[in-house]
């Protein structure tokens, strides 16, 4: 063991541990920690608890989800699913340590290692076999071999069955979800009397509480948890273990042939764990799944004995278990054939009814029995035994009596109904014992009812169990003294009434019943066995209220013993106020006793006056009597007020924690959608990442043949520009020598005069041409402006052409009132408008076009003007005006061409519009030819024709 | 099947046309008659090479390594795994391609033929990743083809047969070196990854007696990583995309002493490790000896990694078919 295994410190909350938990814990150097017998505060690391309801106490107290203090229960639990909430990580019951895995699972769960092959998981198992799941619905003949084995081995197969398939299928809803991945590797084995069935498979983002929260104690419609309930209640034990480093989860199930093992004493774990280790490696037998080597499989099923009656109550079927014989054989159910196996229960002699048969009849301690309604002495009455369980040594199963009537040699009459029996025995004796009516009149006087909710067995060494005695007919009761009507009692836990707490139902039954495994017992067809099957299901329905109940009555007994305590107080405090009034009085108490006890010994000497002393002094005492009764009674009412009050809270108290519950599942959830969130988020900028580096690589790897020739072509145009560069360079670097050169030589200066002068000249020539070029345009642009003169004479005529023409017209139209003129006449109107514009236009463009060439007249003019002295800034200001005049020129050349072009446009537009107005001219006369003779108007003078 | 070039007919270039990966031996010839060796089995055949010898009209000497009717057999047999459903007769069926496989490659049949086959039925990889392994490294595209081929033959004797499961299995064992495919891959690179095959733990050892760069030590260590992103951006690729992560595995040993992210011992699972065993079987060579052998080979196959518990009992069942099939052949059934 490490290092971290010996700073291990539990807290034990469980009361007396088992001598083998006590030895393991002391063997593994972990400190136990007693609160009742060390008060010193230690870190706890994990925290023992046993039978506990509600545990939030245990979270409010110990900080267990907070401080990550590991829960494990040592007895059943109820509601796991408040049990894991509460970091509860175990369900250990002690009857495991006394099998050979037990130290191995606690040794697991403390060192927390796992692997995902069941030899490294379960180091002691020998695996048997192993097949892996693509499809889960492609199962079906390595799931056969899985049970055939185990089967083979004696093992309770259909349990394994019956696990294998639901949690398959569970596994395929998370599946779906997405939370599961394929594929699924099945392993097997064995380990002495335990076997051994190990799933591990792929996770994504499966957490703990996607599982736990499936754990329900009730069966419920809701797929997932019935499901994984029918699955998890289904082994004897159950491992559940998250490998975060890997994303694995690996599910261990267990099933044990040990007959202390059942289904209240099922153990479970669930562990999470970041990076688990392994212990050393550990041999295998060398057997492998390869179908090839055994392709068939041998037909048992001679081996199995089914019952011949047809009634069969699936509500009560157990598993058989296997038992160590030569053959092996299930029974289930049972016939009269086998009634030799049967041993009496109730001392019949005849076997009216009998109902089951179970176990080998070879073994002899297996438990196989006849119930008889009728005794050696008296037959009479019903005794119907549904099912019952049990042994000598060690009792297991169920024991259900319905309905029990009849004398024995106990004189037991009435009805005794026995709902379920957990069997007793001298060790441990566990299970449940439900006596739901017994009468009858015995030797011990038991009379009435007599209702038994829950029995656990008592041990010489830890009585445990639940023990509700409804009501009680009788004096005396083995085991309990003074058991009086309407008395309900719990006994939690052995020791505080040692061995007297058991029930010795031996004595109320019959003889012991002898050792079983789990057995069933079948009822023999009678005509009365629906109603048996009806009591039996009022029976039920009654036991569960009663468990109900029995929770308001542990309450209530504690209730009880507060008072008493609190009676016994007050009885010691009126003693004590007793005890002053006997102080003050004392010598005249003790007078009076003398006086009146000599005077009631000889009572002729008794007057009037003593006897009305006595008188008094007896009131008194009734006084005193009614005073201490009515304390008693307020008493009683506080300690109802306060039971009512402390059921108020607690109910309070559990509304409050089931919201909590809630609140954390939403939290839970909310978190799941934000680390969802974020993970997308961060898978976007992983994509995003991918693009970019993926990019990256291509202008590496230079993938686009395009980009390349780019990259060759931008190259290339650098080198270019880099030469270009170094020429330019080299440029300057000349010309500053020259400049530098300058300044040293005067010899030079002469040279650059001349040079400077030839500069001069050539611009001086360049100057005179750009002149007479100028002078050229200026002529042409003369020539236009003359022209435009002469258009724009023109179309004053023309316009006043119109002008007249329009009245013309318009005084044709009136007499006409043609509309085809109107039209014509405004397109015209438009058109001379258009030209107008555009007349407009030109004489502005005119007018910037003289402006242009004034200043390229005045700069020559300017420059001119200058003289040699500062020829290198003139050299330089000619070059740009030189510039500026060339590109004037340019510009005006350009808007020259386009005034001509515009010019002829005009001259074509105005020979268009005279052409037209011809036209118009030729219709008016040609009208005015045709025009017919105005009708006369009558009274008017008019001309000849 | 050794080259042999006097033994091999006369094909146009137009042959080539439909093919993806070469099926044999190439030879041209020179215009005075000599022949020079052009490619290999197992080379991906490139569009380039096909459109620069069909504009010249090339006719070439081909000497093909695989058997068609082989060929057809496996593709057949694949094809009929892709539609069955019923456990039963996919499991027989995986028997009747173990049993064929045992048949056809106890003689001297070349293992190039079920490469191909597996190849065409089972390859889910875009063809330009294809190009780009066959880029860097033809010799690791070739690799890669093989070890995918023997995936699939111990994946199947393993006790996994349905389709998807295996595509899945050569998939992986096809992309697990493609974290290698980076511009700076080198000989020593794939050398170093031969090496961890060979004896684990002594691939950064012989990175440092080549006196390799950091950042070629960089590509080795992290090829597992980067071939399991590649597989999770690309989730078409595998039918069950959690099956991803098995590629982190690839030099990862149950003892914990694996690389990238050295694992605690026992959390090794029998699919990762069938990709192991797969990968380590083929080596990034140039010539293999096992071609014309592969029974035999597989047989007597030899790695320290066999001592790691998950591959040693992957590699036993493989095994066991074998002498299963040996035995039947035996007693004759």
């Amino acid at each position: 063991m490490s290092e971290n295994q010996k700073t291990l410190i539990i807290l034990n909350l469980a009361g007396k541990l088992s001598k083998e938990l006590a030895v393991y814990f002391s063997s593994r150097k972990m400190t136990v920690i007693d609160p009742l017998v060390e008060s010193t505060q230690y870190e706890w690391s994990h925290v023992l608890v046993k039978d506990v309801a509600d545990f939030s106490v245990i979270d409010k107290t110990h900080q267990t989800i907070d401080k990550d203090v590991k829960m494990i229960s040592l007895g059943k639990v109820e509601d796991l699913r408040n049990f894991v909430v509460y970091n509860g990580k175990l369900v250990f019951d002690e009857v495991w340590l006394k099998s050979a895995i037990g130290g191995f699972i606690l040794d697991k769960f403390f060192q927390e290692y796992a692997g995902i092959s069941i030899e490294d998981n379960y180091p002691n198992f020998i695996e048997k076999g192993s097949f892996k799941i693509s499809n889960p619905f492609n199962t079906g003949e390595y799931l056969d071999r899985l049970v055939y084995h185990a089967f083979e081995a004696q093992y309770n197969a259909l349990a394994i069955k019956t696990y294998f398939d639901h949690f398959l299928m569970y596994l395929t809803g998370l599946k779906k979800k997405g939370k599961v991945g394929l594929p699924i590797e099945v392993t097997y084995g064995n380990f002495n009397d335990i076997f051994g069935l190990q799933l591990h498979f792929f996770t994504n983002e499966l957490s703990l509480d996607d599982v736990t929260l499936c754990l329900s104690s009730a069966i419920t419609k809701k797929p997932e948890e019935y499901l994984f309930n029918i699955s998890v209640q289904s082994t004897d034990f159950f491992d559940f273990t998250y490998i975060q480093g890997v994303n694995k989860v690996v599910v261990t199930a267990l099933w044990s042939q040990d007959e202390r093992i059942e289904m209240h004493n099922r153990g479970m774990m669930f562990t999470n764990l970041s990076s688990a280790a392994t212990i050393s490696e550990y041999p295998t037998d060398g057997a492998s799944s390869y179908l090839l080597q055994n392709p068939n499989i041998e037909d048992m099923s001679d081996r199995i004995s089914l019952p011949e009656s047809a009634l069969q109550e699936q509500e009560l079927q157990t598993i058989a278990a296997s038992f160590p014989e030569t053959q092996v054989s299930q029974t289930i159910g049972g016939g009269a054939d086998e009634q030799e196996t049967i041993t009496r229960v109730g001392g019949g002699k005849e076997d009216d009814f009998v109902t089951k048969v179970g176990g080998g009849s070879e073994k002899p301690d297996n438990f196989s029995m006849k119930i008889s309604g009728g005794s050696d002495d008296d037959d009479k009455g019903n005794f119907n035994v549904k099912s019952l369980g049990g042994g000598l040594d060690n009792t297991q199963g169920n024991f259900n009596v319905k309905s029990l009537g009849g004398a024995g040699p106990d004189n037991t009459q009435g009805n005794f109904n026995v709902k379920s029996l957990g069997g007793t025995g001298p060790d441990n004796t566990q299970g449940n014992f439900n006596v739901k009516s017994l009468g009858g009149a015995g030797p011990d006087n038991t009379q009435g009812n007599f209702n038994v909710k829950s029995l656990g067995g008592a041990g010489p060494d830890n009585t445990q169990g639940n023990f509700n005695v409804k009501s009680l007919g009788g004096d005396s009761v083995s085991g309990l003294d003074s058991v009086q009507d309407d008395f309900a009692l719990k006994v939690l836990g052995g020791g505080s009434l040692g061995g007297s707490d058991s029930l010795d139902l031996t004595s109320l039954v019959g003889p012991s019943p002898s050792k079983a495994g789990n057995l069933l017992f079948k009822s023999a067809p009678s005509e009365k066995e629906k109603e048996v099957e009806l009591k039996l299901k009022a029976a039920v329905d009654e036991n569960e209220k009663l468990k109900t109940k029995l929770k308001v009555m542990i309450s209530e007994a504690k209730i009880a013993k507060d008072t008493q305590n609190r009676l016994d107080d007050f009885r010691n405090r009126a003693a004590a106020a007793g005890e002053v009034e006997e102080d003050v009085g004392a010598d005249d108490a003790s007078v009076m006793r003398q006086h009146f006890q000599q005077k009631l010994s000889d009572p002729k000497n008794m007057n009037l006056a003593d006897m009305a002393k006595l008188k008094a002094f007896l009131e008194k005492e009734t006084k005193l009597i009614d005073e201490l009764k009515a304390g008693e009674m307020r008493a009683k009412k506080l300690q109802l007020e306060l039971a009512q009050k402390d059921t108020f809270f607690g109910q309070e108290l559990e509304k409050l924690q089931r919201q909590l519950v809630s609140k954390d599942i939403v939290l839970n959830k909310a978190k799941e959608t934000f680390t969802n969130v974020s993970e997308r988020a961060n898978q976007e900028i992983a994509s995003l990442k991918m693009r970019f580096d993926q990019v990256n690589k291509a202008f590496a790897s230079g993938a686009n043949q395009q980009q390349a020739t780019t990259i060759r072509d931008l190259e290339k145009q650098n080198v270019n520009l880099n030469k270009m560069l170094e020429v330019y360079k080299n440029k300057i670097t000349t010309l500053a020598s020259s400049m530098q050169n300058t300044q040293e030589g005067d010899g030079d200066v002469k040279e650059e005069a001349r040079r400077l002068s030839m500069l001069n000249v050539t611009f001086k020539n360049q100057l005179e041409t750009t002149r007479k070029e100028l002078q050229k345009l200026q002529d042409r642009t003369s020539s236009d402006n003359t022209a435009l003169m002469t258009l724009k004479q023109d179309k004053v005529k023309l316009e006043q052409m119109v002008k007249k023409l329009t009245s013309e017209a318009s005084r044709t139209i009136q007499v006409t009132a043609g509309p085809n003129l109107d039209n014509e006449i405004k397109k015209y109107q438009s058109q001379t408008q258009i030209l107008e514009v555009q007349v407009k236009e030109t004489t502005l463009k005119m007018r910037d076009l003289e402006k242009r060439l004034l200043e390229a007249q005045k700069a020559p003019k300017l420059q001119a003007q200058t003289g040699e002295d500062n020829s290198k800034a003139k050299v330089a200001h000619l070059e740009t005006s030189m510039k500026k005049i060339t590109s004037d020129l340019i510009a005006s050349q350009n808007a020259m061409t386009e005034m001509k072009k515009e010019t002829n446009k005009l001259r074509q537009e105005k020979t268009s519009l005279q052409n037209t107005v011809d036209k118009q001219k030729k219709d008016l006369e040609k009208y005015e030819k045709n025009k017919p003779a105005a009708p006369k108007v009558p009274g008017s003078g008019g001309k000849a024709a | 099947m050794k080259q042999d070039p006097q033994n091999t007919t006369k094909i146009p270039i137009k042959d080539f046309a439909k093919k993806i990966i070469c099926d044999g031996h190439l030879y041209i010839s020179s215009k005075e008659g000599r022949k020079f060796y052009v490619m290999k089995p197992g080379i991906l055949l490139d569009n380039a090479f096909v459109k620069k010898h069909a504009l010249t009209n090339s006719i070439f000497d081909f000497q093909s390594v695989v058997n068609q009717d082989v060929f057809t057999k496996f593709a057949t047999l694949f094809k009929e795994l892709r539609y069955l459903q019923f456990e039963k007769d996919l499991r027989m069926k995986s028997l009747e391609i173990l049993e064929y496989f045992h048949k056809i490659y106890s003689g001297e049949e070349h293992l190039l033929t079920l490469a191909l086959a597996a190849h065409q039925e089972f390859c889910n990889l875009p063809k330009d990743i294809l190009h780009r392994m066959h880029e860097t490294d033809m010799h690791l595209f070739r690799k890669s083809l093989y070890s995918g081929a023997f995936a699939i033959i111990i994946a199947l004797s393993n006790d996994f047969y349905h389709f998807m499961m295996i595509r899945d299995f050569y998939n992986l064992t096809l992309t697990l070196d493609l974290g290698l495919c980076e511009a700076n891959y080198s000989y020593y690179v794939a050398q170093a990854c031969n090496q961890e095959n060979r004896f684990p733990g002594t691939g950064q050892a012989f990175l440092v007696d080549q006196h390799a760069t950091e950042l070629e030590c960089k590509i080795f260590f992290n090829h597992p990583k980067k071939t399991y992103e590649f597989l999770k951006t690309n989730k078409d690729v595998l039918a069950h995309p959690e099956l991803a992560e098995v590629a982190l595995y690839q030099h990862e040993l149950s003892e914990g002493n694996g690389f990238p992210r050295g694992l605690p011992k026992g959390q090794v699972s029998s699919w990762e490790a069938i990709v192991i065993l797969a990968d380590s079987m083929v080596e990034i060579e140039d010539h293999y000896d096992f071609e014309n052998s592969v029974v035999k080979y597989l047989a007597n196959f030899q790695n320290t990694k066999l001592g790691d518990i998950p591959v040693s009992k992957v590699y036993r069942k493989l095994c066991q078919g074998f002498q299963h099939f040996d035995q039947l052949k035996g007693t004759g059934t």
